[in-house]
């Protein structure tokens, strides 16, 4: 029967395709995470996809099965975030942001010099540091007795050696249970011995009310930020993070005048604008006009014959000028730098990004971006041509590689998708010089043909 | 477990969002009024994954509209709620303070019991591996005593976790447990505790102080629509639309609906039904559209929209190379747009053999032009009952949307999917044979 056959078919690509399935794409059955047990001491691993059914119908079982389904979903999430006194990391927060130490507060100034690479535990002298200048004016956490992983990827430590947390990384880690965070003392009275005891642990629901939409957070960054650090990544904030950045200065207003006449330069954009150029100006197919496009001559090599006929402009992204954040349109800007976790990172200069990511929101922005937008966006970023032995290699490699690179997540509700949006160089790869013979595995010429379009 | 909160259930809007952080909320708006939400918060106990999310619960704009209509939720500003955590009394504070030094008692002592708990089993665990090995070396009537101990130990194990990890969270949920005799204080101190939410010790926000109901998007009635027809509902962009429909819990069930609004009078563009067709039969789903007829200009609310809406689903029927399913999407595509054909066997058309395959029947253009328009399409029945066995799937898509067409629905769909069928007949039927791969888009109306 044909369904038999169908299934016998399917069989092998399905358990081929199996380790792809992504958990996290769909709801997952809370009952397997029972399975996990979250006391012992063996890390816990995750669980494989469940199986559901296809409709309700009026059973017992599976209503049964529905409710323990929900049992188990009220269970993992009315888990309690807990500190251990042992490893407890107490922040307190700072409502009005990043305020310098005051002198009086330096009990024990001590000189030593090079303090801004010196570990935590080194006083820092008096004089602000070059270290206090990168604390975020949007930090608005500080914690005092910085211990644990965490504190290597996030934070920015001021002359006090207090860590001051942006509200992204004070959210994350007071949502993970690594974090107490507390409310300033009342009515500002400064803390006695007595008084010690009243500064309220904040609740993660006041977190939320207190960091979100400050200093530029909004749910949607916060969820990408959320998501990739879960998975390992270290995230920090890029310069396109806040929307009103200005142009650098005087040498910026300089390139901005030059910009305008540059328009059919070889941007993305002016590419077009060439390409349009060249089908209403027939002068610069002025030899197409006159005669044969190859020119009447004697040809020796097909090279020759191809390379007269390449006659339509095309772009190259080497050539494209690097454009500032500014140029940019709002979500359409790199808000954060991505580090992968094998990349050694360090706090104090920032490595160059594995990756770069623009959050968009789709109740904000319904439309996809624009060839304007997305020019600017993919040359706002620094060129990344394709390197390699295997790039060198295999063509498609390359092409899908680009020169420029972004990744774009698109945040719906909370549910993100990570697009990754290259700048292929179609025009680079001329196929006729690539004398004949497969180029990568099990692709031969037959196929890369009508790609070259 | 089937805890009810107070209502309406204050939803915390933060920064233009829509968040719950209560546990009970959460459940009990899932149970009762099959609101899901998407989790987006860390889940503490296992926080370096994304498989398994937890707190806060974001609600779209949608969904928080539905509740506040219904009256079981409010909107509350919640960063302005917490300028109230300034001016809490001390003796408030001091009374928090304690409460959450209890329930951080409470929580140690659980853990330590625990892990004394723990070490027992391996210590019984040890003594019994002894007990074996002893009972391996006597005779057979050792072996007799040792059966029963096994089951026994195995059956306790995850039953008495089981029951801590149950105990736990009451004890978190209900913190006013009575049996809190400070006698033994663990050795390690009190563990603290970060509350999910802030009430206690801010007070319970006051109706005035509620925010209006949430502005919601055009496809809201259509939302609405689905939502009071059992469906659940979540956002569905990853997934080529704007809703995923859900039969029952998405816990438990398989999502049926790829689901995008339209306004009455839009015009669809038709490469969107072919291509929300297509993705929709390719993960096993079926597209649907709908839209409310009436404006909110013509109407007194927005509910009353909602019982003007209409949806529609398509289904992308990919057949190949059997008869029987080949000849039934023929007549059920064809009798949906009104047509009958007249003969009930299709032309076998020469040459197009596959290799080891019974013989494709083509769908002729000759036979294109015998069919007629007949007014009201009298094949319905025969659709819903196909009889073959080998039309196994598809019979089971066909008995599900089938069953429960509504004939005063068809006529305004046949005028509206006319056009369909002269753009999409001719194509399919010239080039999707010749590839040899013949595929009939079977549209199925239904009145969901």
């Amino acid at each position: 029967m044909a369904d038999a056959d169908e299934d016998a078919i399917r069989a092998p690509e399905n358990a081929s395709t199996q380790p792809e399935v992504d958990l996290s794409d769909e709801t997952q059955d809370f009952r397997f995470l029972n399975h996990l047990n979250f006391f012992a001491d063996s890390s816990p691993g995750i669980p494989r996809r469940g199986e559901k059914d296809f409709e309700p119908n009026p059973t017992e079982l599976q209503a049964d099965v529905l409710s323990a389904s929900r049992g188990a979903m009220h269970n993992a999430l009315s888990y309690p975030r807990l500190h251990a006194t042992k490893t407890r990391v107490i922040a307190f927060y700072a409502p009005d942001g990043y305020v310098p130490p005051a002198t009086t507060e330096r009990a024990t100034p001590k000189a030593s010099g090079e303090d801004g690479k010196s570990s935590d535990s080194t006083p820092k002298p008096a004089r602000p540091l070059p270290n206090s200048a990168r604390i975020s004016p949007d930090a608005c956490v500080y914690v005092t007795n910085p211990k644990g992983q965490f504190f290597k990827t996030m934070g920015q430590a001021d002359s006090s050696s207090r860590v001051w947390l942006l509200p992204e990384e004070a959210l994350y880690l007071i949502e993970r249970g690594s974090l107490d965070i507390r409310w300033p003392s009342p009515s500002g009275s400064v803390a006695g011995p007595g008084e010690e005891d009243l500064s309220v642990p904040m609740s993660l629901q006041a977190a939320y009310a207190c960091f979100m939409g400050r200093g530029g957070l909004t749910l949607e960054r916060y969820s990408v930020y959320t998501g990739l650090r879960r998975l390992g990544y270290a995230l920090v904030r890029a310069p396109g993070w806040c929307d009103d950045i200005e142009k650098p200065d005087a040498e910026a207003s300089d390139a901005s005048d030059l910009t305008p006449p540059k328009l059919h330069g070889p941007g993305l954009a002016g590419m077009l604008g060439s390409l349009f150029n060249w089908i209403h100006d027939p002068r610069s197919t002025a030899s197409t006009a006159t005669g044969p496009i190859i020119g009447t001559g004697i040809h020796r090599h097909y090279m020759d014959v191809y390379r007269k006929l390449a006659i339509i402009p095309w772009y190259d992204p080497v050539t494209a000028p690097e454009r500032h954040t500014s140029d940019t349109t709002p979500p359409f800007r790199v808000v954060f730098h991505i580090y992968k976790p094998s990349t050694p990172f360090k706090k104090s200069s920032p490595p160059t990004p594995d990756f770069r990511i623009a959050v968009v929101s789709t109740r904000d922005q319904t439309t996809m971006p624009t060839m304007t937008q997305l020019g600017a966006l993919l040359e706002s970023t620094p060129l990344d041509p394709p390197r390699g032995e295997k790039m060198d290699r295999m063509m498609y490699m390359r092409l899908r590689h680009g020169y420029r690179n972004v990744v774009m997540a698109v945040v719906d509700q909370g549910v993100v998708s990570y697009l990754r949006i290259a700048d292929s160089a179609f025009g680079k790869e001329k196929l006729y010089e690539n004398k004949g013979g497969p180029q990568g595995p099990k692709r031969n010429r037959a196929n890369q043909k009508p790609r070259k379009r | 477990m089937d805890f009810q909160p107070d209502l309406p259930i204050p939803i915390s809007y933060v920064s233009g969002r829509y968040l719950l952080f209560s546990i009970d909320a959460v459940t009990y708006l899932r149970r009762e009024h099959h609101i899901c939400g998407v989790l987006i918060g860390t889940l503490p106990q296992i926080p370096q994954q994304n498989v398994f999310l937890g707190l806060p619960l974001q609600l779209m704009p949608e969904e928080a509209r539905l509740l506040v209509d219904k009256g079981v939720a409010c909107i509350v500003d919640e960063a302005k709620a917490h300028d109230g955590m300034n001016t809490l009394l001390e003796e408030d504070r001091r009374r928090y303070l304690r409460d959450l030094e209890s329930q951080g008692l409470h929580v140690s002592r659980i853990q330590l019991d625990r892990k004394e708990r723990n070490r027992e089993q391996t210590l019984k665990k040890i003594e019994e591996k002894k007990a074996n090995a002893k009972a391996k070396a006597s005779a057979a009537a050792a072996a007799a005593a040792q059966t029963p101990t096994v089951p026994e130990e195995a059956a306790s194990t995850p039953s008495a976790k089981n029951a801590a990890i149950v105990d736990l969270f009451n004890a978190e949920d209900r913190p006013s447990s009575p049996s809190t005799p400070s006698t033994s204080i663990p050795p390690q101190g009190v563990t603290a505790i970060t509350p999910a939410t802030s009430y206690p010790p801010l007070p319970t926000p006051l109706p005035s102080s509620y925010l209006e109901a949430p502005a919601v998007p055009p496809s809201y009635p259509l939302f609405a629509h689905l939502h009071s027809k059992g469906y659940f509902l979540s956002p569905g962009l990853r997934f080529g639309c704007q809703y995923m429909a859900y039969p029952g819990d998405p816990l438990r069930f398989h999502s049926h609906f790829l689901v995008v609004s339209y306004d009455w009078d839009q015009n669809i563009n038709l490469m969107d039904l072919v291509v929300g067709g297509r993705l929709g039969t390719g993960v096993k789903k079926g597209f649907l559209i709908g839209g409310a007829q009436k404006e909110i200009d013509e109407v007194d609310s927005e509910a009353d929209r909602v019982d003007t809406v209409r949806a529609f689903s398509l289904e992308w029927a990919g057949i190949k190379s059997s008869m029987e399913l080949m000849h039934h999407a023929t007549q059920s595509f064809l009798s949906a747009f009104g047509f009958l054909i007249p003969d009930a066997r299709l032309p076998i058309v020469p040459g197009l053999i596959e290799p080891g395959k019974e013989p494709l029947r083509r769908f002729g253009s000759s036979s294109i032009n015998k069919i007629q328009m007949v007014s009201p399409p009298q094949r319905w029945s025969t659709m819903a009952s196909p009889s073959s066995d080998s039309g196994r799937r598809l019979r089971r898509a066909n008995n599900m949307w089938l069953r429960r067409v509504d004939m005063s629905l068809v006529y305004p769909c046949i005028a509206q999917l006319e056009i369909a069928y002269h753009m999409t007949m001719m194509p399919l039927a010239e080039n999707y044979s010749s590839n040899k791969h013949l595929r009939i888009t079977l549209i199925v109306l239904v009145n969901l």
